[in-house]
């Protein structure tokens, strides 16, 4: 039963995902399914990082992750109401992409975190009011263009200095560009360049923080 | 004629001359090296903020002029900029930053029930964007200056921008017949454009470049499905009007390397295409390909010629790119996107250095060892 679900997922059989989980969820503990769809999409993600899935694939991942995780709501209201961390993102200065920041959100939101999207083209001032308005866990800087470096940096920066409780906060970058060198210029804590796996990081990091 | 006085007598060549042998498979004096600058790059080149270099046609017809001279040992693709010019006539708002590139803003497509609705223009000289940029290719025009090539978004990218890119990906599986009425207009504007811009310049094009980087967020089911035909159409449209169709993208490419040939196009220019980092694998591939077409890069232009702080790993890398595609001609040493701001100019004279000492060819098929003279 749980093989042909993380089977199911990993093949990106979104109908039959679907009907799985509705039927498991009469059967099954609902969070043991949770886990399932997650170890799916670590695999999913593998896939990606081993060239043999596309950006298109996670796309249908993050949709299906979503459905799935509306079915399942309702049992999740008994058994983990808790939020997991709360978590500011937004798509940098100069910016317009969002295809990225829509998968992770959709990913994040589904696993229980509290999601503040603040949008496309965010300026370093506006993500600091952002922050002191919703004093979140983890700033998260999305940009798929090379010229994001520099707002990235300019926006954690500015943070860093501005905001009383910097050191509770984490900072993570995401975006096909993005490199070990260009985490530590920027003084990032985390970067990633898919967003199945920035959801790992994140998870992570939620715990060891 | 023996191999050495062919060689002597080839080394007449012009840029422009070397790049069309190589795309033709013929054997030119060495391996070309072909530039495509990026707006910031132009505008730091001509000491202006972006916003001021893209208003100004003068400014780019100089500054562009200037690099070819700079830079004369490359073909340089240098032209007068309008960006996201599609996109904008199509009714997409185009932000409007001092001094860096401009991106597209926002969707003009919020509902899958507006693609049918959704017109092109009648022609793209009517509306802000294709209208604006045709006039400024005209004005260059008329003051001597041929632009090099003609070149926009292919139907994907563009459907992507005017419908937004992770819908337009989801929707590809959720309601593909929506997504293939989007693509038959988008790709009805790209030809009509670049039709009405090669009848501007008097109907023939050496080469017409069709960027779309789309390709690499597909698997090879859905290339087939949504990239394929659309492509085709376009290239059959417009191949009659150009010595060659360029295909650029700079995104995960491997997975249809074999494919681009069938698809009409004559030269590839990527920086992603090698299967898991093996760039032999690929020239192996092309080589072995019925509908051959030629290789363009791929030397990563952000990630090595920008930032690698050791000229010597640079070296190492453009080494290894004209030694492995060079022979056999085909090839064209490139970065394998546009050069980033920041690029330190003398990365781009190591290429044509590095072309001229290790690029020479004794006949086609080999490249004349520079230790071994």
């Amino acid at each position: 039963m749980r093989e042909e679900l993380i089977n199911a997922m990993v093949e990106l059989e979104d109908d039959l995902v679907l009907n799985l989980v509705k039927d498991q969820l009469e059967k099954r503990d609902p969070l043991e399914i949770f886990e399932d769809l997650k170890t799916s999409l670590i695999k999913i993600g593998d896939l990606f990082e081993a060239e043999e899935y596309f950006l298109s694939d996670l796309i249908i991942a993050a949709d299906t992750f979503k459905e799935a995780s509306k079915l399942m709501e309702p049992y999740f209201t008994k058994k983990q109401d808790e939020v997991k961390g709360k978590i500011l993102i937004g798509t940098v200065e100069g910016d317009m992409h969002d295809i990225g920041k829509n998968i992770i959100i959709t990913l994040l939101r589904s696993e229980g975190f509290e999601v503040v999207d603040l949008g496309i083209d965010v300026s370093a001032t506006e993500f600091l009011e952002a922050v002191k308005i919703n004093h979140p866990n983890i700033v998260a800087l999305s940009g798929l263009l090379t010229s994001s470096k520099e707002p990235m940096k300019k926006t954690i920066e500015l943070i860093k200095k501005e905001y009383k409780d910097t050191e509770k906060l984490i900072f993570i970058v995401g975006g096909v560009a993005i490199n070990e060198d260009w985490i530590k210029d920027i003084g990032a804590n985390y970067g990633t360049t898919n967003a199945i796996n920035g959801l790992k990081i994140i998870n992570d990091a939620i715990k060891n923080f | 004629m023996s191999e050495e006085k062919k060689s002597k007598k080839a080394k007449t060549l012009d840029p422009a001359q070397r790049m069309l042998k190589a795309m033709a498979f013929l054997k030119p004096d060495r391996v070309p090296v072909v530039f495509f600058p990026e707006f910031d790059l132009m505008a730091d080149f001509a000491g202006k903020p972006v916003k001021k270099y893209l208003a100004d046609v003068d400014l780019q017809i100089e500054t562009g002029e200037r690099f070819k001279e700079r830079f004369s040992g490359a073909y340089c693709a240098v032209s007068i900029y309008q960006p996201y010019a599609t996109a904008q006539a199509l009714g997409c708002p185009i932000s409007d930053p001092e001094d860096e590139i401009p991106a597209v803003a926002g969707h003009v497509i919020k509902q899958t029930s507006e693609v049918e609705k959704f017109k092109i223009p009648e022609s793209a000289w009517d509306v802000p964007g294709t209208g604006d940029w045709l006039k400024k290719i005209e004005y260059s025009l008329e003051t001597g200056i041929k632009p090099a090539g003609i070149g926009e978004f292919g139907p994907l990218e563009i459907a992507g921008q005017v419908y937004g890119y992770d819908k337009f990906l989801l929707d590809m599986r959720k309601k593909p017949k929506i997504i293939h009425k989007l693509l038959e207009k988008c790709t009805e504007f790209a030809i009509k454009f670049l039709s009405e811009w090669t009848e501007l310049i008097g109907g023939y094009s050496t080469v017409i470049l069709i960027a779309d980087h789309v390709s690499g967020f597909l698997n090879k089911k859905l290339v087939n499905e949504f990239f394929a035909p659309y492509h085709k159409n376009l290239i059959e449209a417009l191949k009659p009007m150009c010595g060659g169709m360029l295909y650029h993208s700079e995104n995960r490419s491997y997975h249809f390397i074999d494919q681009i040939g069938d698809w009409g196009y004559n030269i590839f220019h990527g920086q992603d295409w090698a299967p898991k980092g093996d760039l032999k694998k690929t020239k192996e591939i092309v080589s072995n390909l019925d509908n051959k077409y030629a290789l363009m890069g791929q030397v990563p232009g952000r990630d090595v010629v920008l930032r690698e702080p050791n000229d010597k790993v640079v070296e190492k890398q453009i080494i290894e790119n004209i030694q492995i595609y060079g022979p056999g001609s085909g090839y064209m040493l490139s970065t394998g996107g546009g050069i980033n701001r920041g690029t330190p100019l003398r990365r781009l004279d190591m290429m044509i250095k590095l072309a001229d000492k290790y690029g020479r060819y004794k006949t086609k098929n080999k490249l004349i060892n520079p230790e071994e003279e």
